[in-house]
């Protein structure tokens, strides 16, 4: 097993919650990453152990692949995806030994694809969970997933707490590697969507500087589908860097909107789609570096 | 690594996809400038020096001073018409000998990367090349600027080394006192010159042994404060409580 897609989950509502025919987990907010060979490589096939000197000492068994997502947990102990950004974004050597201390990451795992020799594609996922027990040991910087059969006390927990969400996960199914797959499910707590950054509106007063809104979009079965704007959720300092960012992609501008090229994506938390595609009241998470714009897609809010 | 130009290379009737890739990187510690009062950041503002209003950058020409205060002035668009068209493509106008490029031309290294699906005729050029031991002669356009370089064969892939244009190496002549006579040299100052040499030579560079100190002083002074408070006034460092999933855990198992 030298390379593997992982398993991508399809939506669903919260009436899954209580089906006897799947066990839960929380969904958590950071990157994906499967490990093998002694990597970590996101989804867009890059090694990104590099930037995780915490992750050294990870005590998973040789020859095993393992699949998770890396986290910082903030002073609240849940996950931050802003926090996990600050890890990402820096590729200077010290930056990277500082903020590992700083906000220290969490590999979090909940599935073992590979045990020593033993192909686990097509065992049972409850079986796979159990190889995944012998595959690591947890520590500071590893953790095996939280697994219940209580779905309702999960969602609860999960709602109380304001994390993302919920996973469900089809009791006795197979693996797919690089397939939206129905035998893992997301009931998302709150609403979020990756898009690409089509471009900017001009900003006005305090942001005339800088920018507006963003304009973003998303794929529908290969059409681009534009989403309006989000204009809120970033901090002073992620406006400016996002702005100089953008600049360096300028195509050309029309009426309100300078449009840049389609190469940077973002998750936007938001209320709900409106009839005519429209996100509702939609709010910037931040940049995402593991996802590439082609796979931003809007169908499984359709 | 993340790639800084994406694009073709152009060889003979192919065109070959390919990414760049920044080879070197600097060490050094960028430090932000603080008001020593507060700890908040310094910022810059353009501002005009005979009005003292800011200016936008809409609002901003380029000038070349010829004498004091006397400006030739080039508009955005002047400057715009100027620029280089990027057509992504690195297009290679000849090959020639490794040896034929004095040191002195190198000055930045990018990796050239295959793009996955065209990795054949990526591999045939590093290939007939490195067997010929020639470096090809390119040109191509990034960021708006045109840029002459090489490409040659290396470890595993290619590498494209951006060269300076004739006219910006200047002339060894110019050096004070270059002109000197080869002085006439005594035989025994060239006995124990030889000697030197050989006392210091070795067959092989450990290129990893010369380090930049200062740089790895500060290193050792900041991860020195890293262990104790960050100065900040707006955050306050909270005690961290337990994790969301060692929570969870702890709640099943009361």
């Amino acid at each position: 097993m030298k390379s593997i897609e992982p398993m991508l989950c399809k939506k669903a509502n919260s009436k899954i919650l209580a089906s006897n025919e799947y066990f839960f987990q929380p969904k958590l907010d950071g990157t994906r990453a499967l490990f093998i060979e002694g990597k970590l490589i996101n989804r867009r096939g890059r090694n990104i152990r590099y930037r995780y000197p915490e992750f050294k000492s990870l005590e998973i068994k040789n020859e095993c692949v393992i699949d998770g997502e890396v986290v910082v947990y903030n002073e609240k102990g849940l996950p931050d995806f802003k926090l996990l950004q600050s890890r990402e974004q820096t590729s200077n050597k010290l930056k990277i030994e500082l903020l590992s201390k700083r906000y220290p990451a969490t590999y979090v795992v909940f599935d073992c694809l590979k045990y020593k020799d033993k192909d686990l594609l097509t065992v049972p996922v409850e079986k796979r969970l159990e190889y995944l027990e012998k595959a690591v040991i947890e520590g500071n910087n590893l953790q095996i997933i939280f697994s219940t059969e209580d779905g309702k006390f999960l969602w609860d927990k999960i709602k109380s707490m304001g994390v993302e969400g919920v996973m469900a996960k089809k009791k006795g199914s197979r693996y797919h590697p690089g397939k939206r797959s129905k035998v893992c499910l997301k009931i998302k707590n709150l609403n979020t969507i990756d898009c690409i950054i089509l471009g900017y509106t001009k900003g006005e007063g305090k942001r005339e500087n800088t920018f507006g809104a963003l304009r973003i979009g998303a794929y529908n079965e290969g059409e681009l589908i534009k989403l309006g704007k989000v204009g809120t959720g970033w901090t002073d300092q992620e406006l400016i860097d996002l702005k100089r960012k953008l600049d360096t992609l300028i195509i050309n501008e029309l009426d309100d909107t300078i449009y840049v090229k389609k190469e940077l994506v973002c998750e936007v938390e938001f209320l709900e789609l409106t009839d005519n595609l429209e996100l509702r009241a939609p709010s910037f998470k931040g940049l995402r570096y593991d996802k590439e714009p082609k796979d931003c897609s809007i169908k499984e809010y359709l | 690594m993340k790639s800084v130009w994406k694009g073709y290379l152009g060889f003979g009737l192919v065109n070959i996809p390919v990414s760049l890739y920044t080879a070197t990187e600097q060490n050094k510690i960028n430090f932000h400038l603080l008001h020593k009062d507060d700890n908040e950041r310094i910022r810059y503002n353009r501002v005009c020096s005979e009005c003292g209003k800011k200016v936008q950058w809409d609002d901003i020409v380029k000038g070349l001073e010829v004498g004091k205060d006397e400006y030739y002035v080039l508009t955005k668009e002047e400057i715009n018409e100027m620029k280089p068209e990027g057509d992504e493509l690195i297009e290679i106008h000849e090959f020639v000998n490794r040896r034929e490029i004095e040191p002195i031309y190198l000055t930045k290294h990018y990796y050239i990367g295959p793009i996955s699906g065209a990795e054949r005729p990526y591999f045939l050029l590093k290939g007939t090349i490195g067997s010929k031991d020639k470096v090809a002669i390119a040109t191509f356009v990034m960021r708006e600027k045109k840029y002459l370089c090489m490409i040659q064969d290396y470890k595993k892939g290619l590498l494209l080394s951006l060269l300076h244009y004739a006219d910006e190496i200047r002339d060894i002549e110019n050096v004070p006192n270059i002109d000197f006579d080869p002085p006439k040299l005594k035989e025994n100052e060239i006995e124990l010159a030889d000697q030197l040499i050989e006392k210091l030579s070795n067959t092989q560079l450990n290129i990893q042994k010369y380090k930049d100190t200062y740089t790895e002083n500060l290193k050792e002074a900041i991860k020195q404060k890293s262990k104790g408070e960050l100065i900040s006034k707006r955050k306050k460092k909270t005690e961290k409580t337990e994790d969301l999933i060692a929570s969870l855990k702890a709640s099943v198992e009361k």
